[in-house]
């Protein structure tokens, strides 16, 4: 019995559902097992063999799960998910014209450096929408790992809002490297990484308190 | 035989589709905790999915404002939480038993065709 409870409780508090509102469910269930083992019913029974998906149920139906903000891990995420897209434009930025790239891949160089400014600027495109697209699945993956209850709204909102906060870091970016003359000294291409990133974190983290706020007012006006 | 497989989740899945109205009616016949509602049930020849399926149910309810609660001592156990019906609770189970009855009457006039084709 003590197992389901704790399952139970553990899982009301990861849903984030209010102390007061768990203590109270959880004296509720208690209460109910007791009753249910004077007739020779197991708690394992009772829930049907899991805990998990009986507390959620209960707690979601009740209307007492409040989505956490998981606003710095919402960020992170993003900014992992951002990097195999980041990487790509910066090696269209700096590996492609590079002396190396050239010694590599002459004829392409030299394609690029004459007629190819155009496949530059979609190549840069391409790197932005993967950047964009990878953040906005790994937010969605983490929340859904976390069996969060604002997943789909975070998305939504993130579709619309990120591309907007995707060009707003690159512009910058790009502003900070023009003052820099467009350096490829470690120093200043990192202080453009930093400045970009740090705008897409802000996007993503407005995003999300967001999609919280939508979600608790959605809630509060349906009960 | 893959028809046959499927059978006994037949009627489960029929259960959960009215398992709400049931619970409605059993709580209308008194004030009851959760488990003594299940055993209501089973009184009347329904078992439900698992004790604790009707508890998903009852927090609808309660957000819905479709019960009242308040909580009773048990003979030496943790007090219990009985559910009354509120009178929104009383006008849903009206509507609601009125779509059952409904749909019970259409689906036994298709189902008594069936019968007198194959008797």
């Amino acid at each position: 019995m003590n197992d389901v409870i704790g399952t139970s409780a553990r899982t009301w508090k990861r849903l984030g559902v209010p102390r007061e509102v768990r203590e109270e469910m959880s004296a509720d269930l208690e209460a109910e097992l007791a009753a249910a083992a004077e007739d020779g019913i197991s708690a394992d029974d009772f829930v049907a063999g899991d805990a998990t998906a009986f507390a959620t149920e209960w707690a979601v139906a009740r209307g007492v799960v409040r989505p956490r903000a998981r606003v710095v891990a919402s960020a992170v995420a993003a900014l992992v998910g951002a990097v195999p897209g980041t990487g790509f434009a910066h090696f269209v930025a700096y590996g492609m014209s590079s002396d190396g790239f050239a010694e590599i891949f002459p004829r392409v160089s030299e394609y690029l450096g004459s007629t190819g400014a155009w496949l530059l600027v979609v190549l840069y495109a391409i790197g932005a929408a993967f950047a964009t697209a990878g953040a906005v699945a790994a937010v969605g993956a983490y929340l859904r790992w976390q069996d969060d209850t604002a997943v789909a709204t975070t998305l939504r909102l993130l579709a619309v809002a990120l591309p907007l906060g995707t060009a707003a870091a690159v512009g910058s970016a790009m502003v900070l490297a023009w003052t820099q003359k467009f350096s490829t000294d470690g120093a200043v291409v990192l202080s453009e990484v930093v400045t970009g990133g740090a705008i897409f974190a802000a996007v993503v983290a407005v995003g999300r308190v967001a999609a919280v706020s939508r979600l608790a007012e959605t809630r509060a006006a349906a009960r | 035989m893959h028809s046959m497989a499927v059978a006994p989740n037949r009627r489960s899945q029929i259960l959960r589709g009215v398992l709400d109205v049931c619970v409605l009616a059993v709580i209308a016949d008194g004030p009851a905790y959760g488990y003594e509602m299940t055993k209501r049930l089973v009184a009347k020849g329904l078992s439900p999915v698992s004790e604790g399926s009707i508890y998903p149910i009852l927090g609808r309810f309660e957000a819905q404002g479709l019960v009242e609660t308040h909580r009773e001592g048990s003979n030496g156990g943790p007090p219990r939480k009985y559910y009354t019906l509120s009178e929104s609770g009383r006008e849903a189970l009206r509507a609601w038993g009125g779509e059952w009855r409904d749909v019970r009457t259409a689906v036994d006039a298709v189902l008594s065709n069936q019968t007198e084709v194959h008797a």
